[in-house]
């Protein structure tokens, strides 16, 4: 009685590890750990493995979501991209989940029309969750601010379900703020220096004064001393700082115009992210934080 | 031009691995390694080399018996370069004892890599080998073009075998230029340094070989000056030199703003990217 009675124990567990072993719980463990360990492109690949051993179709969708999930976070857009085509022909029905992702893997591939178009898709999908909307009129303006149409952005947000007051404020912020206009830079840059003062970089133009400066009294000094050798060396190296003070003039606008845009951008965003509850998958199931 | 060879060279890739695609799926028996080949495969088609390489050791460790991805890895190693004489070895061997469509592919992989190298010899022995294989339509195509230009520069190898002669006569009508490009098109070879404008080149191999060894790595930024200006030197030609004017006035508050630091092997360092004072002329480049 009792050899039979260990016997069955053991059919018992031999079966418990042979199931635990093929259980696909293991493979999401170890996808979720990776993510938690910030290899991102590591945890993609674990989670399209983990879609391809899945027979129903439901659920492989949602795996192939999690690995797109993650190829953005490794800063893969173009991979999370080429996964989603595969979310969108298994499963359909996760429509606003995917178009959310979309539109993130448009912005960070600096789409910004094709970002406004899936962002506009939750909008306007009645389907789509109430922290979705709030989530994609962010990202909506986000990308018609970029784009340059501060009417659209404005709009975008009035969209959302509840109203984000902080996210209009930045992009009121923004609309009062002036641009540098580049050019002016170039011009002003002429003159050594001038270029990045008109950006507000005193200290950049102060080096470049100085180095101008040295480098024009070099040429004049060897040019009246006859050293033909050292002043075509001067020459040269003067030749390259000044045609940088130009270069940085419009640089430094440029870079003016593009912080002054971050600054908006991430004010509209306000800290506004989502993630897929790990523990669910492959049911998506997002988590907000605004 | 570009974007019609770009197209077709993208289709090329596409179909042949669809076709590995459906090698493996028929090779395959035993489930186990299924997600794992298929992975493989996926990564292939998407030009990842290291991951489809490992997903391959994967696949072969789940069903040793499988020829599909071990020839798909090898194929792979040849592709990401580096030590691939291993991996051309264990290609013969698949072509060698095969009589599928994977080692047709097999054949024509190691005879076009012996090709490259050079070894006129081998790669006859085996592009004869994916020819008379055959295989797919597409990889025929390819390796009896392959052969073809073999036999055009050295047609010694061949003297002996009119009936392959022949056979490469009738095949000629389906090597469109285009496919004798792709074919034919010395291995990709990593020419970063080299493909700098030159007067660059010339100033930071002088800098790097005698100026550097004295005064030391003095940089605070990454990349290095020297290393920013060999990019900005690739990228934008003669606006290398205003460009790294431009990084050598801002270094200082580059250093003192301490936004993006980055540990290096030495000491902290200060990202300053190439793509943080080129993007607007990047921005105009793809309008």
């Amino acid at each position: 009685m009792m050899k039979l009675r260990h016997l069955l124990m053991g059919f018992w567990f031999l079966w418990g590890s042979a199931a635990l072993a093929q259980s696909p719980g293991l493979g999401t463990q170890l996808a979720n750990e990776l993510a938690a360990d910030r290899d991102h492109a590591g945890a993609a690949l674990e989670y399209r493995r983990l879609a391809l051993a899945e027979p129903g179709a439901e659920a492989r969708g949602g795996f192939f979501w999690a690995s797109a999930f993650e190829y953005l976070r490794a800063a893969d857009p173009v991979a999370a991209d080429r996964i989603l085509n595969r979310v969108e022909a298994e499963a359909p029905s996760l429509g606003s989940k995917t178009l959310l992702l979309r539109t993130e893997v448009a912005l960070a591939s600096r789409k910004w029309d094709e970002a406004a178009f899936f962002a506009e898709g939750i909008l306007q999908s009645p389907g789509a969750a109430r922290e979705e909307k709030n989530m994609a009129a962010r990202r909506y303006a986000v990308a018609e601010l970029r784009a340059g149409d501060l009417p659209a952005a404005r709009a975008g947000l009035q969209r959302a379900p509840d109203p984000a007051p902080p996210a209009l404020a930045a992009v009121e912020t923004y609309a009062q703020g002036r641009d540098k206009k580049p050019w002016l830079g170039g011009v002003l840059g002429l003159v050594p220096g001038f270029g990045y003062f008109y950006a507000g970089e005193w200290a950049n133009g102060f080096r470049s004064v100085i180095l101008n400066s040295l480098f024009i009294f070099g040429m004049v000094n060897t040019a009246q001393h006859d050293e033909w050798g050292a002043f075509s060396a001067i020459t040269f190296f003067e030749i390259t700082w000044y045609t940088g003070s130009i270069y940085g003039g419009i640089d430094a606008s440029q870079r003016y115009n593009r912080d002054r845009l971050d600054q908006a951008a991430t004010g509209v965003n306000g800290g506004a992210a989502f993630a897929p509850d790990a523990l669910k998958l492959p049911l998506v199931s997002l988590q907000f934080s605004f | 031009m570009r974007a019609a060879w770009n197209r077709f060279r993208a289709g090329v890739v596409r179909n042949l691995f669809l076709s590995l695609l459906g090698v493996l799926a028929l090779a395959r028996q035993a489930p186990a390694g299924a997600p794992a080949a298929d992975l493989a495969a996926d990564l292939f088609a998407e030009g990842r080399w290291p991951a489809c390489i490992r997903e391959c050791a994967r696949a072969c460790l789940a069903e040793p018996e499988q020829p599909a991805p071990r020839v798909l890895g090898a194929i792979a190693r040849l592709r990401a370069g580096g030590r691939t004489a291993a991996a051309l070895v264990q290609l013969e061997q698949v072509a060698v004892a095969g009589t599928n469509g994977l080692a047709a592919l097999a054949a024509f992989e190691a005879g076009r890599a012996r090709w490259r190298q050079g070894d006129a010899t081998n790669a006859f022995i085996q592009a004869r080998i994916a020819v008379r294989l055959g295989g797919q339509p597409e990889l025929f195509a390819r390796s009896s073009c392959l052969l073809s230009e073999i036999l055009r520069k050295f047609p010694g190898l061949g003297k002996e075998d009119d009936a392959l002669v022949q056979t490469l006569e009738t095949c000629r009508p389906l090597w469109t230029s285009a496919l004798a490009r792709e074919v034919l098109a010395p291995a990709a070879v990593p020419t970063e340094a080299a493909s700098a404008f030159p007067p660059v080149r010339w100033i930071v191999a002088l800098y790097r070989a005698n100026i550097r060894p004295a005064i030391g790595s003095r940089c605070s930024l990454t990349p290095s000056c020297s290393e920013y200006f060999l990019q900005a030197g690739r990228e934008h030609t003669l606006l290398a030199f205003p460009l790294v004017a431009d990084r050598l006035v801002r270094e200082p508050g580059v250093v003192q703003a301490a936004e993006h630091p980055v540990l290096g092997p030495e000491t902290i360092r200060y990202a300053d990217p190439l793509a943080d004072h080129d993007f607007w002329l990047r921005a105009k480049g793809t309008k």
